[in-house]
């Protein structure tokens, strides 16, 4: 009973896997023949290197149903590699082969394509190896075939029919196979010939990368025109890009719009000058969202559905590839055309900063030209350091804010390292401009800068600070003095850090229960810091000047809470249930006192 | 109301993740609050929880995390119990990073965890994978190991961590203990990349190279610590591992490599404020001065080192061995704070197993 038994396959059944779920669509069987007579015309040239292929396709129209004929001058087959690879499924002649590289298939399955528009595939072949006959292999979609030598010569290589079957003429119209033809096959680097009632087209045609230009200039413009046909878009430029190793090359287009990291452009790309798709993502390095190329990649590997590729270490190195060159492109704009370099900034600050923060060549030679927003506008470091000796900033958004309106009332040039990327260029600075002083700060030193009292005035506000300072306390927050513009603001409420942080604790210790408090009081002791905010009072105010001259204790708690309250306000702070008492007491009580005092 | 989050959403999808990211939510947080909006300043926190927790700032993600367990306990509907779960078993995971965390305190977390899983009607397999998680952190090996095999014979169910996760934890287990060997072995699939996810093998290589050089395989050593500090080195979570993986080449005295790496991850180190992260990167930082010095006495080494770290001169030119000696007093710091915690001192033998492994023994 046990006797080992051969698997049945079902040819339909794979063919309809094939159609319906593997390939794109039934107008894959021209790519799959075309593919197979590049790999044969390869084959071929690996034993007669000087031998140079041609491809040679025909639609013979008639009423019974048109036929199309791809004919090669390849390496054909012989009589025993027709039954082990036409007639075995998944049995590829190009699998074992050491070189397997230089072959676009490696599956054995692309021929079943043809099954999906035609019930019968005939291949007459003669192989290029000495003594082999000519042979007819006829295969039919219910699973059975059928070999037969041939007494006549065939010249060496492989024709291939196809009949169409009911209901998939379309796909043999001669207008249709023309224009499957020119989309997969309209780089490929033999001349395609096709014929239909009595007409010849040439398919093939070089990428416009690849041709000779009289004029960079020339070059350019007839790129960024392939680029809108391709795209759409009106190119800001087009890079030319080749490996070193050369299996890369191809040609990116600069997005005539800023992108952001998250939106995924795709690319259309070529394997080994075959179209293998027009969206495919994960072609460049992260940092490189700004541009959308078309590339050929000799060393990628599809997967079997032909339609994108694996993600391995030859991705990983067309991905660097791709990069080295826009990377000198970037450089080379640096040196040559300082004008596309800054309109190119001005777009792609993003993607460049990104790239400087991984590359510290990169990073040497663009720093000086990178945007960083400041408490005054946008600058460049080239820009800001003909006049400046020092630098300054904070580093992260939420400081930024809270003394940017400050700041620029007095004029001061602060950098804001909240954006991405921007704090860790900032913080590589001092090393590309040694002689400076750079360093990063927090919101609060802002203050120390600001105007001191005279003694006097600090003997005058002695007595409100030291009130300030006790009410506040239970705020976690200390009080000064000092005078700084806007007048107007009576304020200013600055919290580095670690004082939002322990805001932040604050407000989970007052939900949480007794463990989770301790937790979190314990990890917010491993962020350190006292965690005071800080409360300057402006003595440029006139409002802040009178409070000085109020005797009434009660009265100038209340309003010093409220000051409190607002400045917190004003920077957007959620309140805490014990400030949210402001609202309640302070503000009421304040009302009561000009009520009662009417 | 609902167009100012509109635009801070939006804003939201430009930016690349990263701390300005961090920053987006925060103030996305302010703004719930200040609307007393409960669901939605739940539902912000929940994901900036699970952005810092990526991002490397695990303190942020457990105060926000503490938050939303407390609103979901005075009301469930906020949120699907399964996912918050698991959400608690990141942060978990987390706390005891922080040398400032008792045991005590650890112990207790685990357990109300292991009661809301209890609840979940899931078997106990996960929390006995925390607690062996967490006496390995806290240095208990032979008790974590017995809680290890205790889980490996139950069935893995739907709270359970991925299966290269859990190979993850088994192999820095064995790691620990010295059993190169057995780690190496189980390994296999990780380091042939049969078998990875999220952080694995970001996280493994650490452990790896460790046991590699142990069972001399050195060569193989250093192209693991290679590959690993390329996936792990943009990622501020992986700092201990980018620690651990240093020691490779201070071992093969590649001070080139190091003090790239040094200078690029010490203003890590004073950005965070787990303490195990600061203490594998600190120490590492050490053996390479040591080593440096061992190499070439006297010699001076340019540096440039985060002003808040306390060790900045003026001029960057240091001496290697003073600067050895700044850094282990930094690191040996945390050691004893961990060993109090932990009540062991498995910390010592982290110091001398590292010594070995950087070849300065
Ligand atoms: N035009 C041809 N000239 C010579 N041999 C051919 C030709 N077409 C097909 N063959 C042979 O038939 C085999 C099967 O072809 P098929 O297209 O099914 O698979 P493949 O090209 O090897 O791999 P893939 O499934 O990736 O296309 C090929 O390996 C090759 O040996
Ligand atoms: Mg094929």
């Amino acid at each position: 009973m046990s006797s080992d038994q051969n698997f049945q396959v079902n040819l339909g059944g794979v063919i309809r896997l094939l159609s319906d779920h593997l390939y794109g669509g039934p107008e894959v069987f021209i790519r799959e023949l075309l593919q197979n007579s590049v790999d044969a015309i390869t084959a071929r040239r690996k034993i007669d290197a000087s031998y140079s292929g041609r491809i040679r396709v025909e639609v013979i129209t008639s009423d019974r149903g048109n036929t199309v004929c791809v004919e090669d001058d390849g390496i054909g087959l012989t009589e025993s590699e027709v039954h082990q690879f036409l007639a075995t499924i998944g049995e590829s002649s190009k699998s074992g082969d050491l070189s397997r590289g230089d072959f676009i298939g490696q599956f054995g399955i692309g021929l079943l394509s043809a099954f999906v528009v035609s019930d019968e595939i005939t291949v007459l072949t003669q192989s290029a190896r000495d003594s082999a006959q000519p042979v007819q292999w006829t295969g039919r979609a219910n699973g059975t075939y059928a070999v037969t030598q041939l007494s006549q010569s065939l010249p060496v290589g492989t024709q291939v029919f196809l009949r169409s079957r009911p209901g998939k003429e379309e796909f043999f119209e001669p207008e249709r196979v023309q224009e499957l033809l020119r989309y997969f096959g309209h780089h490929l680097p033999w001349p395609i010939e096709f014929h239909s009632k009595g007409t010849v087209a040439n398919i093939t045609e070089t990428a416009p990368w690849r041709q000779a230009f009289a004029s960079d200039a020339q070059r350019r413009e007839t790129l960024l025109r392939y680029g809108r046909a391709t795209f759409g878009p009106e190119f800001l430029d087009a890079v030319p890009l080749r490996s070193e190793t050369g299996s890369v090359d191809g040609v990116a287009f600069v997005l005539p719009f800023t992108a952001s990291p998250a939106s995924r452009h795709t690319h259309r790309v070529y394997l080994k000058n075959m179209l293998l798709t027009e969206s495919a993502g994960s072609l460049l390095p992260e940092w490189a969202f700004f541009v959308r190329c078309v590339i050929n990649a000799d060393r990628l590997r599809p997967n079997a559905a032909r339609d994108a590729f694996y993600k391995d270490d030859a991705l990983e190195k067309t991905q660097q590839e791709i990069g080295r060159c826009l990377k000198d492109y970037l450089i080379s704009l640096s040196q040559f055309d300082r004008r596309r370099l800054e309109q190119l900034i001005r777009l792609h600050y993003l993607p460049i900063k990104s790239l400087a923060t991984e590359d510290e060549e990169f990073y040497r030679l663009f720093i000086r030209w990178l945007p960083f927003e400041t408490t005054t506008g946008s600058v460049t470091l080239e820009e800001y350091f003909q006049s400046n000796k020092s630098l300054r900033y904070v580093k992260d958004v939420d400081q930024f804010r809270q003394i940017a309106s400050v700041a620029s009332a007095q004029g001061l040039c602060l950098f804001n390292g909240g954006y991405a990327y921007d704090a860790e260029l900032l913080d590589k600075l001092p090393e590309e401009f040694p002689g400076h002083d750079i360093r990063p700060m927090e919101a609060s030193e802002l203050v120390q800068d600001f105007e001191e009292l005279s003694l006097e005035e600090s003997q005058q506000v002695f007595d409100l600070i030291k009130l300030a300072d006790i009410v506040l306390q239970k705020y976690k927050c200390r009080v000064e003095a000092r005078r700084f513009v806007p007048a107007e603001l009576p304020a200013l409420y600055t919290a580095n850090n670690s004082a939002r942080f322990l805001r932040s604790v604050e407000q989970s210790t007052e939900v949480a229960d007794d463990m989770w408090s301790g937790i979190l009081n314990n990890v917010a002791a491993a962020v350190g810091a006292d965690g005071y905010a800080q409360l300057v009072l402006n003595f440029r105010n006139p409002l802040i000047r009178k409070l000085t001259e109020i005797p009434d204790k009660s009265l100038l708690k209340r309003i010093i809470e409220v000051l409190y309250l607002q400045s917190l306000l004003l920077g957007h702070y959620p309140l805490s249930s014990e400030e949210r008492k402001i609202l309640g007491s302070g503000l009421l009580g304040l009302i009561e006192h000009f009520l009662a005092n009417e | 109301m609902s167009s100012d989050y509109d635009s801070i959403l939006q804003r939201l999808n430009e930016v690349p993740p990263g701390r300005e990211r961090i920053a987006v939510f925060e103030e996305l947080i302010r703004m719930a609050d200040s609307n007393k909006d409960v669901p939605m300043a739940y539902d912000v926190r929940r994901d900036y929880c699970r952005l810092c927790c990526e991002e490397g700032a695990p303190e942020k993600g457990i105060v926000a995390f503490s938050w939303c367990l407390a609103q979901f306990d005075k009301d469930p509907q906020l949120d699907d119990e399964h996912s918050l779960i698991w959400q608690y078993k990141v942060i978990l995971e987390l706390i005891p990073i922080f040398h400032t965390v008792s045991r005590d305190q650890i112990v207790k977390l685990q357990e109300d965890m292991a009661k809301r899983l209890e609840h979940l009607g899931v078997s106990e397999r996960t929390a006995h994978y925390y607690r062996s998680w967490n006496l390995m952190r806290m240095g208990d090996y032979d008790q974590a190991l017995s809680y290890q095999e205790t889980y490996m014979a139950m069935a893995r169910d739907s709270m359970s961590d991925c299966k290269a996760c859990e190979a993850d934890r088994q192999v820095e287990l064995l790691v620990r203990m010295h059993k190169d060997e057995e780690a190496l072995k189980l390994a296999k699939p990780i380091m042939s990349g049969r078998m990875r996810c999220g952080e694995v093998p970001e996280f493994t290589n650490a452990h790896l190279v460790k046991a590699l050089i142990r069972v001399g395989k050195e060569a193989e050593a250093v192209e693991l610590a290679k590959s690993g500090y390329k996936i792990a080195h943009g990622e501020r979570k992986y700092l201990g591992t980018i620690g651990d993986l240093l020691l490779v080449p201070i071992r093969v005295r590649d001070f080139q490599t190091g003090l790239r790496q040094i200078t690029k991850h010490l203003p890590w180190v004073v950005d965070s404020a787990a303490g195990e992260l600061k203490f594998r990167f600190l120490h590492a930082a050490s053996l390479y001065f040591e080593a440096f010095a061992a190499q070439a006495p006297g010699k001076t080494i340019k540096i440039r080192l985060p002003e808040s770290l306390g060790i900045a001169q003026e001029g960057d030119q240091y001496e290697a061995a003073a600067l050895a000696e700044a850094f282990l007093k930094q690191a040996q710091e945390f050691a004893v704070l961990f060993n109090r915690r932990n009540g062991n001192t498995r910390y010592d033998q982290l110091i001398a197993d590292n010594r070995v492994i950087a070849g300065l023994a």
